[in-house]
């Protein structure tokens, strides 16, 4: 989403006049602006125009003595960028192709541009734009200059793994994230696959043990693994209730757990939540048919078949 | 500004014409209103406004000054502005504004400020009527774009600051979409503001709709702190209201202290880099825009790194709002985390406290213990130093309820002795005694409830100490001691909490003693005192088997047909007392009927079938056996095909015995006709019933057994059929060598009857088949779970047998024989059980080398076992092999002998074997 900042900056840039301009900031202070028309990895080469329209004069700049370049917007950028999650595919695709050699330079944007790409990709409902999304978050994670999208591009890989069906892949990387990082999202992200895990785990235990309650052995294993997923699951909800997917996410698998292990009333006390604090998420999960299932088995339990 | 871009020229500022006036002391007029200018000039505004006003007081009455005095009103207005001198500003500004030659732009920036002046003097509807017609002329100053956005945030802060909030909040959001489309920095400020006025204006549902839509895109909201400040806030009013969910909404959308500290800084650090780019890019007007987000994040910041206790107070509103809503665990983890992050203070103190209070609400004794641990730990010698007693004492409770009963003790002793003057000392001395009543501690218990009632006379809980104290005497088998006692605590405590329980308790112990006919008169003086108590029933139960024992037999069958069917155990009880009081009076139509009424109401009863049988008896007891018969089918018929009524089984085990011997033919015939129609009619459920039934009638091992077991094997299903017919359809699979299948049958038993008694022969069903196809670790394993899960079991030697086969097989001998040893040295082993462990002992010392030893086992068996022939006969062979092997060829000859000898065994293959031996050793001529 575009900050205020962000939407001024745009607007800014494509107000000016100076908008085609290319600013490069220097390691000892100052800027200057002109048309870089070569970068490697010596360094670049700036058109720079002369005062008085008196045409230009291309300056050489050592890698050495660049703090950051701030690269003029490409024609078409500000839209894609603006659009978010709507932006057209391919257009977008060929962006970052154009982008995508600038990925290790402060202050490109190219990362921004893939991470972009990754979302639409993965919001396609073809595994191939999964596979796609997975090898671009791939390069962005190991080639953005900023920490931040690299984490960023991390969450969005473990994402399109989970999605082509690698959970199991996934879970050990998603534990080492758990340990070390501070990034919310990522860290929510990593956290909810290690609580599926256990979840189907609580699932299949269940199963093998439809009796578990009156099974002295299996009934603290089952008890001992509900509460450690009802911690886990109410994580979100609870410390990131921002996290709107997540905090969402974290309730309908908190009331899942419920109801799997047959407390019908708190089930339905987590989808209240889900309804009454996340109203938009909630049409995603299929409450009302949790709710019938519950009173079913509700039904069941009072008068139970011979 | 400049004086020359004003078009004030001071060369014209005094008359040529007229007399200069004369200088004020040191300084001309002239060089007074230079120096002035000058300082303006030199934005050295505290001189310059000085100067000024020196120059007008000094020459206000020269005539020649007048003109300039009144030409530099501006100059004069726009210092004071700039000191914030806007009381004395505003005549200034009021009089720039009214003079035509004052320049459009000055007009322009006076028009703004005169707003201010009129706001900062508290004429706020007049400030409201400068700042709209400013903005109302916004076309005509386009370059003043940004000052006309601020105008009209000033004009709501005016409503604001007038306490008008109502005004203010719909002003904002009537302007909102167009300052969104126009200005994203002033619709960032209008969102703090607008929260604001909606929260002062009370009007708090739609300030809770502002900040769902808010956050929906909350990086827009550049002054992020005050909002999420403003939404706590929001949040504290909804759980004061006790709207928990809305509370809940506003509180769980505001970040930590360090995450807001972080992204701001981060805002900080983005902004002050994008203001760079601006500058080298020559952006100035976004300069100014950017420039003032910079300053008022900056601001913010500073302000909040100094509020220490955000956290704490977000944490514990969140906390309550889920405590309002009766949502213990979540309120739990809310203060378990926060706890862990905060330093020891006394909101910690209190927190921790009601967070074991939560862990206890949801049971989760161990997460209440570790709370309270945790709480010794941090806050014990500190900040929490006042309620350390409170939390020890919940720490012991927590304990209790989790069955730790030594630990509970100890914790409570601990609490009574360390803070004996704190209001839970007492309660800690009470739990005591009721722990050491849970640990069967029964003396100390009594004991320690006397001495609570001694050292805390009074307090609350003597009641309870005095009532439980005869408890502990009752539990302890000491009725006479229990009685008094209880009697005692009747007398003392008129309004007792316990006074039906003693009541009841009393005439309990007059029963234990056999004192029925003083049971009898207590127990009903109990049940009319207090009618609909807890022990009601077992009461009318005790005082119905009071009243038989008297001879009161009408009056006994009286009580217990009034106790209540919601008493499982003692209704069923009282019925069958009833029934058993009918057959002492040999009214057996009655007993017929009576028992018969059992069926019908309660066939799911464990005592189905003993009902059945008692129905049954009457019959025979009236000489009519075949209708006794006759009552155990219709039973089957019409109860049989209901899977959940496993007493059905035990109808066919009482119909068997019915039949006996002789009328063996004829029960299996009416067996396979009920199967035959049972398979007719789709019930298969009494097919499997009547196949089953079959499988035990016919001989071990015949065509026909087999083939009803296999028939009731395709129809069982472990699910909701009776465990003890799901393990005999295993066993029937497993006899016919079909592994596989019956594993699965004996799993899907334990899977489906957790507590079934016949989960051992599950367990030992697995682990032979285990055994047999190769896996002893699998097979170990399940004897493991065998002995674990079914302890009790009257298999135990079978498992043993069995555990020391597979470890036999695996080689290790040693392991084996002490399994075998073990079993040996339980006293409640078979003779047969016995027998086999001797024999197998035997085989495996033999296996060891050890083949003297292994002698003496295996003549110990066919010495004390003679009548398993089977094991007898193989052990006199296994010996005499061993005594050959020995090169005691005689030894070994004399055993042969004395097999061949033993009458019993006659036409066994070990005898043959023998004489074969006998005959090689050239000895057969003895035999």
């Amino acid at each position: 989403m575009r900050s205020a900042a962000g939407a001024l900056l745009l607007s800014a840039v494509l107000a000016s006049p100076l908008a085609a301009q290319d600013v490069v900031r220097l390691v000892r202070g100052g800027a200057l602006s002109g048309e870089i028309v070569e970068v490697d990895d010596a360094g670049l080469r700036l058109r720079i125009s002369l005062a008085g329209g008196a045409g230009s004069s291309v300056r050489v700049i050592p890698a050495a003595q660049i703090k950051a370049i701030d690269f003029a917007p490409l024609p078409g950028e500000a839209e894609l960028l603006t659009a978010g999650e709507e932006a057209p595919k391919d257009e977008l695709t060929a962006l970052w192709a154009k982008k995508r050699k600038h990925l290790a330079l402060p202050n490109s944007n190219a990362g921004e541009v893939g991470l972009q790409l990754g979302e639409v990709l993965l919001n396609s409902p073809d595994p191939k734009d999964h596979a796609n999304a997975r090898n671009l978050y791939s390069i962005i994670e190991g080639g953005d200059w900023e920490p931040k999208r690299r984490a960023l591009a991390r969450r969005g890989r473990l994402n399109a793994q989970v999605r082509l069906g690698a959970a199991v892949d996934v879970i050990a990387e998603a534990r080492q994230i758990a340990d070390e990082s501070d990034d919310p999202e990522i860290l929510l992200e990593a956290k909810h696959v290690l609580a599926i895990a256990e979840y189907r785990k609580l699932d299949a235990l269940i199963g093998e043990n439809p009796k578990w309650r009156q099974d002295d052995l299996v009934r603290p294993e089952v008890e001992a693994l509900y509460h450690d997923l009802l911690d886990r699951f109410l994580h979100p909800f609870l410390f990131y209730g921002t996290e709107a997917a997540a905090a969402a996410r974290g309730l309908w698998y908190a009331g899942e757990t419920y109801r799997l292990i047959g407390e019908g009333a708190r089930a339905l006390e987590c989808y209240t939540d889900l309804e009454k604090l996340y109203p938009a998420a909630a049409e995603h999960y299929g409450i009302a048919a949790a709710r019938r299932k519950i009173s079913d088995q509700n039904d069941e339990d009072t008068h139970p078949k011979e | 500004m400049g004086l020359a871009a004003s078009g004030i020229a001071i060369s014209g500022l005094v008359a040529q014409e007229d007399p200069a006036p004369a200088p004020a002391a040191g300084r001309t007029a002239g060089e007074l209103l230079g120096d002035a200018r000058a300082a303006f000039e030199a934005a050295d505004f505290e001189a310059a406004d000085a100067l000024f006003t020196e120059f007008v007081e000094t020459y206000r009455d020269e005539p020649q000054v007048a003109a300039a005095i009144e030409e530099i009103k501006v100059l004069r207005a726009l210092a004071k502005l700039r000191l914030k001198k806007f009381a004395a500003a505003l005549p200034l500004v009021d009089a720039s504004l009214a003079d035509p030659d004052t320049p459009p732009e000055v007009v322009d920036q006076l028009a703004f400020w005169r707003g201010l002046c009129l706001m900062q003097g508290a004429g706020y509807r007049a400030a409201q009527v400068a700042f709209g017609e400013f903005y109302r002329d916004r076309k005509t100053r386009p370059e003043q774009r940004s000052r006309c956005h601020e105008a009209l945030l000033l004009f709501a802060a005016c409503d604001t600051l007038a306490g008008r909030h109502a005004d203010a909040a719909d002003f904002l959001s009537w302007q909102m979409p167009r300052l969104r489309r126009e200005s994203a920095e002033a619709a960032a400020r209008a969102t703090v503001m607008l929260l604001y006025s909606l929260l002062e204006g009370g009007r708090l549902d739609a300030a809770l709709s502002f900040v769902l839509e808010q956050y929906g895109d909350i990086a827009s909201v550049t002054q992020l702190v005050s909002f999420q400040s403003l939404t706590l806030e929001l949040g504290s009013r909804f759980l004061d209201a006790g709207e928990y969910h809305k509370a809940i909404a506003c509180l769980q959308r505001v970040w930590k202290r360090d995450r807001l500290l972080e992204h701001q800084r981060e805002r900080l650090a983005d902004l002050e880099a994008k203001l760079e780019i601006l500058r080298a890019r020559g952006l100035e007007d976004f300069v100014f825009q950017y420039d003032g987000m910079r300053r008022r994040v900056a601001s913010e910041l500073e302000g909040f790194v100094g509020v220490a206790d955000f956290d704490a107070a977000l944490r514990l509103r969140l906390a309550s709002a889920f405590q309002g809503l009766g949502r213990y665990r979540e309120a739990a983890l809310v203060l378990e985390d926060m706890l862990e992050t905060m330093e020891p203070s006394e909101t910690v103190a209190g927190a921790t406290v009601t967070l074991i209070q939560c862990w206890m609400e949801v049971g989760r004794w161990p997460r209440a213990v570790a709370a309270a641990d945790t709480f010794v730990e941090r806050l014990g010698e500190g900040a929490g130093a006042a309620q350390l007693p409170v939390v020890s004492f919940l720490k012991g409770r927590a304990l209790h309820s989790a069955g730790e009963n030594v630990q509970a003790l100890e914790v409570f002793r601990d609490v009574y002795r360390r803070f004996p003057d704190s209001p839970v000392a007492g309660n800690a001395l009470f739990m005591q005694g009721i722990v050491l009543l849970a640990l069967e501690r029964n003396d100390e218990g009594i004991a320690l409830f006397r001495d609570m009632r001694r050292e805390l006379p009074g307090h609350p809980l003597g009641d309870d100490a005095f009532y439980w104290q005869g408890m502990g005497h009752s539990f302890a088998g000491d009725h006479t001691l229990a009685r008094e006692h209880l009697g005692e605590y009747l007398e003392a405590y008129p309004e007792g909490r316990y006074r039906p329980d003693a009541a009841f308790r009393r005439a309990f112990s007059l029963f234990s003693l056999a004192d029925y006919s003083a049971s009898n008169a207590e127990l009903t003086a109990y049940l009319e005192a207090y009618p609909g108590d807890a022990y009601n029933d077992e009461a009318r139960l005790l005082l119905g088997d009071g009243l038989l024992a008297t001879g009161a037999l009408d009056e006994g069958v009286a009580s217990y047909r009034a106790i209540a069917p919601s008493s499982t155990r003692f209704f069923e009880d009282g019925w069958f007392k009833v029934g058993k009081a009918l057959k002492l009076q040999k009214r057996y139509p009655e007993m017929r009927e009576h028992f018969t009424g059992f069926v019908d109401a309660h066939p799911s009863s464990r005592r189905m079938a003993e009902a059945v049988y008692w129905v049954g008896w009457t019959h025979g007891a009236e000489g009519h056996a075949e209708r006794a018969r006759q009552i155990y089918w219709e039973t089957i018929g019409a109860q049989g095909d209901r899977p959940a009524l496993f007493g059905v089984a035990d109808l066919f085990d009482g119909l068997r015995k019915l039949y006996g011997v002789e009328g063996r033919p004829a029960y299996r015939s009416r067996l396979a006709e009920l199967a035959r129609r049972a398979q007719g009619e789709g019930l298969p459920t009494l097919e499997l019933h009547a196949q089953w039934a079959a499988a035990e009638a016919w001989p071990e091992g015949s065509a026909e057994a087999r083939l009803a077991a296999g028939r009731a094997c395709e129809l069982v299903d472990p699910e909701l059929h009776n465990p003890r017919i799901v393990a005999d359809c295993a066993d029937g699979l497993y006899d016919r060598g079909e592994l596989e299948q019956a594993d699965a049958l004996y799993a899907e038993l334990r899977k489906w009857h957790p507590r079934a008694p016949e989960r051992d022969r599950a367990f030992l069903g697995r682990a032979r088949i285990a055994q047999r196809l190769g896996r002893p670790d699998e097979a170990l394993a399940l004897l493991a779970r065998f002995a674990e899960e079914t302890p009790f079991s009257l298999r135990v030697a079978e498992g043993k047998l069995l555990e020391s086969e597979v470890l036999a097989a695996r080689g290790q001998h040693e392991a084996g024989l002490a399994v075998l040893a073990d079993l040996l040295a339980d006293r409640s082993l078979s003779s047969g059980s016995k027998a086999e462990a001797l024999f197998r002992s035997a085989e495996l010392l033999a296996a060891s080398g050890e083949d003297l030893k292994a002698t003496a086992y295996f003549e110990r068996v066919y010495v004390a076992y003679g009548k398993y022939r089977g094991l007898v006969a193989q052990s006199y062979l296994r010996r005499g092999e061993l005594l050959d092997k020995l090169g005691r060829a005689g030894d070994a000859a004399e055993v042969y002998r004395e097999l061949v000898g033993r009458e019993e065994l006659k036409g066994m293959a070990e005898v043959v074997e023998a004489r074969r031996r006998l005959d090689e050793m050239g000895e057969g001529g003895d035999a």
